[in-house]
């Protein structure tokens, strides 16, 4: 997959570069609007990772553009600016997605990946599976090498998360959004209490751990740790 | 420079007071003089006509008794002792043949035929008439009467003498009235300046706040009423900034203490790190409480600017039909581990409904924090009860624990930013969440009020209007 990133500030772009490097990306970089926008047009990328305030050429034209010539490569725009009209203006523009800095890395490779599945129309399946964990997503239900495990509806919510981004750190801000629908993350670790009871169900009576918790980032289920 | 004072002073209310004072003043003792001097014109003359009236009824029995023979040598004595320029008598016939006259050399020609045509025509028997004597600036009131058969009889008196003295009269009014306008002008000014002196004094004192001393008052006791409205209103205003400014104070201090202790932690762990080599895994917990005091910080950057938009009203209220009881209860449900491990009962009294219409985003807002305050000051086999009701219109929220409360001299200033009751600051957060869950209720068009006793609990109630 091939990412544009388009980025003023040396030290996030350096950042962003190796971990999308690192999560398989080859990734191009260009550190002022005019650049961003000649690459744009030229080479043809998956995604496109834009900030709003560019030195040359500003992010909303560089979309506005790049949207004028019949590109529909999925933008993501970065910005430190947080009001809800700014975001508005933003995808009103033709950008994809918006994510407020200062982010947390783990969910702007979340968001990348959605967009790209997005644009790409992977169908949904109907059962989730990693090493002997199976979910299916119909019957609601959970296996743990054939045998079925009892969740409540908030673990099931989480659990489904968790494998439908198997292999990707997710955050507590990511679990409070998408699993339960609240844009903030309260004081007290809810997320973190949450995970100890989804453990104990899952990983407590098996040699295989499945759910990893990487301290001051988030939670990561995959086979191996 | 000096017309701009020019101006400053005649846009001044001392200036504009002193003037309408003074015009008021002028016109109207102007035309009560007027009017008092035509009444005392009028009753001299109405005295003079009436003199001469008496004169020719004299005359006229006289006549009676004595005919003009007896007449002639009374006039000769009443003339006599007179000078000719005072007055004049004549008597003719109804012809107009004069019959006697005194000295008429410095009186000239005088009409007495259309005095007599008109007395015919309209039947009176005396007349009285103005003679105007343009070149001597003089005038002369006449009566002509008839006093016998065939005999009229004509006086003229000189108006030099009532003139005169109705012209010393004028003169004294009128310095009376200069010396009036110029004593009001003084008591105007005098008065205004009084008035406007106090006024002067609060508007010096505005001048010295605003050159930063803030603590500045304007004297209230033994003014006119209204400065001393005035001054009271001043006061209290100069009151409320200061305790604003104070707070803002106290809000700056808290922000410099909250913002900087995670970055003084952050900077020493780091420098820790870098002094000596160590373990990868030293390196890696270093990053991770780095990130975690960064979402702290990132944390309470949003939660003020939050509390600042919704308190300003901008990304106004999004305003959506949800149902209120879910929401409460996957809010209880959430924290339900954390209240579990504390062994705290958490309870709720819930409708079967309760359909409401608002904010969905910042309600879950309002009672997560509201739970969350509660769990943290809820002690283990402690109780938090959360109710909810239609009633009056309204919709009543309640959170109601049996926590450590909150003093009387901390209620107060629960709402405000950044204060917490434990000044140790030992029990984390940052002041913040109380703060937010009153904006947010506020822009919603709802109240909170709490009420707590010190080691028993507290009680937060929310209303809104349905």
């Amino acid at each position: 997959m091939r990412l544009l990133l388009v980025e003023d500030d040396i030290k996030i772009a350096q950042f962003v570069v190796n971990g999308l490097k690192e999560a398989g990306f080859a990734v191009d970089h260009a550190a002022n609007g005019e650049d961003g926008l000649h690459l744009a047009l030229t080479e043809p990328y998956d995604i496109a990772v834009v900030d709003l305030m560019l030195p040359k050429v500003d992010g909303l034209t560089l979309i506005e553009e790049v949207r004028r010539n019949d590109i529909n490569t999925p933008v993501l725009i970065l910005s430190a600016k947080r009001s809800v009209d700014d975001r508005v203006k933003g995808l009103k523009t033709g950008s994809d997605d918006y994510l407020v800095k200062p982010f947390a890395f783990a969910e702007l490779l979340a968001r990348v990946q959605a967009l790209i599945r997005r644009s790409t129309h992977v169908t949904a399946p109907s059962e989730l599976k990693v090493a002997d964990l199976t979910l299916d997503l119909n019957a609601r239900k959970v296996f743990r090498a054939d045998e079925e495990i009892m969740l409540q509806p908030l673990e099931f919510s989480l659990l489904e998360y968790l494998m439908r981004n198997a292999g990707r750190v997710v955050s507590k801000t990511m679990i409070m959004e998408h699993v339960w629908d609240y844009n903030f993350s309260p004081q007290t670790n809810v997320v973190e209490a949450r995970i100890c009871y989804l453990r104990d169900k899952i990983d407590n009576h098996y040699d295989l751990k499945l759910i990893h918790t990487v301290r001051g980032v988030g939670y990561v289920l995959k086979e191996a740790s | 420079m000096f017309s701009r004072k020019l101006h400053n002073f005649r846009n001044s209310l001392l200036f504009r007071l002193t003037i309408l004072y003074a015009v008021a003043f002028t016109v109207l003792s102007t035309i009560g003089f007027l009017i008092f001097y035509y009444r005392i014109y009028a009753v001299t003359m109405e005295g003079l006509d009436l003199e001469l009236l008496d004169k020719t009824r004299k005359y006229a029995d006289l006549t009676k008794e004595a005919g003009l023979e007896g007449v002639l040598p009374e006039i000769a004595d009443e003339t006599e002792s007179e000078d000719p320029q005072e007055d004049f008598y004549r008597i003719f016939n109804f012809k107009g043949d004069i019959l006697f006259t005194t000295d008429m050399s410095f009186w000239g020609v005088i009409d007495r035929k259309d005095i007599l045509l008109k007395m015919q025509n309209e039947g009176l028997s005396y007349a009285f008439q103005t003679q105007t004597f343009e070149e001597r600036d003089d005038k002369a009131r006449m009566i002509t009467a008839i006093v016998g058969p065939d005999t009229v009889l004509q006086i003229g008196e000189s108006l030099e003498e009532v003139d005169e003295y109705l012209d010393i009269f004028l003169e004294l009014v009128s310095i009376l009235v200069i010396s009036l306008i110029i004593v009001s002008t003084i008591i105007g000014w005098l008065l205004a300046r009084r008035a406007t002196i106090d006024m002067q004094e609060v508007a010096e004192t505005a001048e010295e706040i605003a050159n930063g001393s803030y603590d500045r008052r304007v004297q209230v006791k033994g003014r006119y009423r209204e400065i001393e409205r005035l001054s009271a209103a001043f006061n209290s205003m100069l009151d409320r900034i200061q305790s604003l400014l104070n707070s803002m104070k106290e809000i700056n201090d808290n922000i410099a203490h909250d913002l900087r202790s995670p970055l003084a932690r952050i900077r020493g762990f780091a420098e820790m790190n870098l002094l000596k080599e160590k373990s990868i895994d030293a390196y890696k917990d270093m990053a991770a409480s780095t990130i975690e005091e960064c979402d702290t910080l990132i944390g309470m950057i949003n939660a003020m600017l939050d509390i600042t938009e919704a308190e300003a009203g901008v990304n106004g209220v999004k305003v959506e039909e949800f149902e209120l009881v879910t929401l409460i209860r996957e809010a209880c449900e959430l924290f339900r581990p954390i209240t579990e491990e504390k062994k705290i009962n958490l309870k709720t009294d819930l409708p079967e409904s309760l359909m409401f219409k608002s904010d969905r985003k910042r309600m879950q807002r309002i009672v997560m924090n509201l739970l969350e305050n509660a769990i943290k000051y809820t002690p283990a086999d402690g109780t938090i009860a959360v109710s909810a009701a239609a009633q009056n219109g309204e919709i009543r929220i309640d959170f109601e624990d049996t926590g450590m409360g909150i003093s009387e001299n901390d209620l107060p200033h629960i709402f405000e930013r950044f204060y917490r009751c434990d000044r140790s600051r030992s029990l984390g957060g940052v002041g913040l969440g109380l703060s937010l869950v009153k904006a947010y209720t506020e822009s919603m068009n709802g109240t909170i009020h709490v009420e707590s006793t010190l080691n028993q609990g507290s009680r937060f109630a929310l209303r809104f209007l349905r």
